[in-house]
Parts: C-alpha cells; structure tokens; sequence
C-alpha cells in the first residue's frame, strides 16, 4: 500500500527510495535552520506567507472568533457569582444574551483601560482586536492582531493591554501584525523595581510565569514590588509601563537574588490590545513592513 | 495526484489556519498543536510516505509563517511523519494507534522545542518538560480523535480504485 512494505504484522517498513528522501529533506531541513541562522535570507518568504496567513486568519476569525470569544468569556462569567445567581433564575434565551453582553462589556472595558493607559503616556494609541495566535504555537508565544503597516504599525513597537506591557511588534503586513509576548522564552525587557529602583531583566520562561534577574545581584525582592519598563533609552519598549509583579523572591546558593513574576496584564486572556504609536527604535535602514530578526534578551 | 496536492494544501491551510485562530488561544499555553496531529493522522492513513511529505510542507509553511528559524518544524514533523507512519498500524486497535500517535505527536513537540533551544543557545528548561509532555500528549489524543476519522474519510476518498490489485 502506497509503496510501502510490511516486515512484520503491526510495523510497515520504509522503501529504500523513501529512507533516501527522508534522508534528503532532513538534510535540507537542516540546512534552511543553518542558513537562517546565519544569514536570515527568506525574509521575503516569510513575509509573503505571514501575509497571506494573516489576511485568511482574518477571514477564519470572522468565522470561528466569536464562538472562541464565546469560550473564553465564560470563566470571566463565572467569577461574577451574584450575576449568575440572577442569571440562574431567568430563562435559556436570557441566559445567553446575558452572556454575550457580559463578553462585550469586557471588551469596553478594556478599550477603556488602553485609552486611560494611552491618555496617562501621551502617546497615540492603536486599539487591535487579537485575531488569534502564531502557527507555532507552542514553540513561540505569539499572538496575530488585526492591524497593520497602513494603520501605523512599525516593528519594534510596544503593545499593552490596558493594565500592562505585553510584548513588541515583531512582523508587520499590511492586514495583520505579530506580537512577540514577553512571557515567551525569547523575550527579555529591562524593567525597574518601582519599590527600590533597581534595574533589572525579565524574561519569559514559556509557561506564563516571568523571570526577574537584577543587574545587582544582592538586589532587594519583595514579593508585590512591581515592575515597570526599564529607563528611557536603553529599551526598545516604551518607558513606565507597568510589566509584572514579583510573586516570589528566592536566594541562590550564590548569594543572588532572582524573583519569579506574574505579568500585569493576562497573557492568555487577550482580546483587545493596544499598539503604542512611537517612532521605530533606531535602527538604520528599518523596513515599514517587514519582520524584526528575534534576539534572545531583546531588551 | 491533481486532486491530492489540492486537497493537502487545503488540508495544511486549514490545519494552520485553526491552530492560529481557535486551538493556539483557546490552550495559550499548552503545547496542543494541531498541524502536528494532522501530520500524525496522515502518516496513520496513508503511510510514511505520506507522512514525510505532509510534515515536511506543513512544517515549513508554519516555519516561515512563524519567528523562528525557517527549518525547526519542518525537521521535527517529518520526523514525526516518518516515525508515525512506521510504527502506527491503522490495523491495530483505534485507541493504541490514537495513543501511538499522540505519544509522537508529543515527543515531537518537546523535540523540536529542544532543537530550538539549541539553535538559539537558549538554556532548555528540563524541569518543565514533562509537565508539557504530559499536557501535549492529552490534548493531542483528543484532536486525533476527532481528526483521524476525517483524515481516513478524505484520503479514501482520493484513494484512487486499486480493483483488488495492490502495488510493493
């Protein structure tokens, strides 16, 4: 069956032809990681497919966005227990207005929160609904917006969500834009504890939790301090924004502090973000369109 | 052969396309990845061959559709097509060949988070990873279970008539 054989009851075998192109696409699988690495060329590639998969994540989340928007706002209906107890006692179909009501006064809300954020920085505010997330998800902790290059999106841009920091623009097209979360494993940005006003980096660790590692080593943790962006200047990010606060402060055998934080603004609840319309950071010759090179620590 | 590249490329779009709107935010943090249980299911259905060229195409869209290096995915599920179609007998009963898949599905994950972290000369995170071995493996066997019954519904249907002859 599809030139395959079968050595035993329960295996099938590869044909030799198929051992050779197994073989073959390994190696030139490896060699594009390689390449890339090295020299980043399919930058044109990948914003041709980033643009394409951006346009029809649109169109599939016309399609499938409120039934997810739907899913995701029940926890958010849960928590609200004496509007359920009255909810409870009217019929199904009120129930379900109820309901969506509850997910569009959400969405006020936050649209609220990012102009309040954005009135408090003095920077023009983009609002962008979040379309849903990378196609390797699970390897990279990105989410897609509905905004791009014509609404004033550049790389390198900070993006919020009303009660903090969440990431930076990393691609921009002309329909959509990809946002690099700070809780992903590649992300790092330079923050200052409000408490003390100690310099440090936080990274993300993959799994929704932060990393605080503080350019003192014998820095003064709290858990509660909260952190904020790091000094003007020396971050790609927008200054002051609150970012995480420390949940935990532990001492290495060493002597150095290091915290785990939990980010101001949920990771994983995202539907309406906002994009800080600062200047590009300076960097000679960035593209409008296009897609930033990740750097570990991007801070 | 038209009419299987056009129903592979819709199946792969289709595959990104739900894991970036509905799978990926839905589970944020899982490693639930639905193109890789599409690459498995294939591999179930139609061999390692299959399997191969599925998880190599799928893989590489997703690459450049991603931040990483061009290559990390397309390595990691043409390995779990090749894996996958080797050893997972659509003859044997559904759940060990659901849970022979999701098991690769899973591996697959973690092997391809591994091959990034030294690409990137990122420390791996060990401790973590059996926790997300865990998670991955539960929720890839329950996307098989809804996505091997419409994998093996569209290949039959392209399954060109053999009239009882089979070829190697």
């Amino acid at each position: 069956m599809n030139g395959l054989s079968r050595s035993r009851p329960g295996a099938r075998t590869l044909t030799s032809r198929q051992r050779r192109a197994a073989i073959i696409l390994a190696i030139v699988a490896s060699l594009f990681i390689t390449v890339d690495v090295a020299a980043a060329p399919f930058r044109d590639a990948r914003g041709g497919v980033s643009g394409v998969l951006g346009s029809l994540a649109r169109a599939t989340d016309s399609v499938v966005g409120p039934a997810r928007r739907f899913v995701q706002g029940v926890p958010d209906v849960g928590a609200n227990r004496e509007k359920i107890a009255t909810l409870e006692q009217q019929n199904a179909d009120l129930r379900r207005k109820l309901v969506d009501q509850t997910i569009d006064q959400a969405s006020a809300d936050q649209i609220a929160a990012l102009q309040l954020h954005a009135d408090a920085s003095g920077l023009p505010l983009l609002p962008a609904r979040v379309i849903g997330t990378g196609p390797g998800q699970g390897f990279e902790f990105t989410v897609v917006i509905d905004v791009g290059a014509p609404d004033g999106v550049v790389l390198g841009q900070t993006v919020t969500a009303g009660a903090g920091l969440i990431g930076r623009v990393v691609d921009v097209q002309e329909s959509s834009s990809t946002v690099l979360l700070i809780g992903d494993a590649d992300a790092g940005i330079g923050v200052r504890n409000l408490r003390t006003g100690e310099l440090g980096v936080l990274r993300g660790t993959g799994t929704g939790s932060l990393v605080l590692s503080p350019l003192d080593p014998a820095a003064d943790l709290k858990a509660g301090d909260q952190l904020v962006s790091g000094p003007t200047g020396e971050s790609t990010f927008v200054a002051d924004l609150l970012v995480a606060t420390i949940t935990a402060a532990s001492r290495a055998p060493s002597g150095a502090f290091t915290a785990t934080a939990s980010p101001a603004a949920s990771l994983t609840a995202l539907n309406v973000v906002g994009v800080l319309l600062t200047a590009p950071p300076p960097a000679a010759g960035s593209p409008i369109a296009g897609r930033a090179p990740l750097q570990p620590g991007g801070n | 052969m038209v009419a299987r590249v056009c129903a592979a490329i819709a199946v792969a779009l289709t595959a990104l396309l739900l894991q970036m709107t509905l799978v990926g935010p839905l589970a944020p943090w899982a490693p639930a990845s639905l193109p890789a249980v599409v690459v498995a299911a294939v591999a179930i259905t139609a061999g390692p061959g299959a399997g191969m060229s599925m998880g190599f195409s799928l893989g590489l869209l997703a690459d450049l559709g991603s931040a990483h290096p061009v290559g990390v995915l397309a390595l990691t599920w043409l390995g779990l097509g090749a894996l996958v179609g080797r050893y997972a007998d659509p003859r044997r009963a559904r759940t060990s060949t659901i849970t022979l898949a999701a098991i690769g599905a899973a591996l697959a994950g973690i092997a391809g988070e591994v091959l990034l972290a030294l690409v990137q000369s990122d420390a791996i995170r060990i401790p973590s990873l059996p926790r997300q071995l865990i998670i991955a493996l539960v929720l890839d066997a329950a996307l098989l279970v809804l996505v091997l019954p419409a994998a093996r519904s569209i290949l039959g249907r392209l399954r060109a008539p053999t009239l009882g002859i089979q070829r190697g």
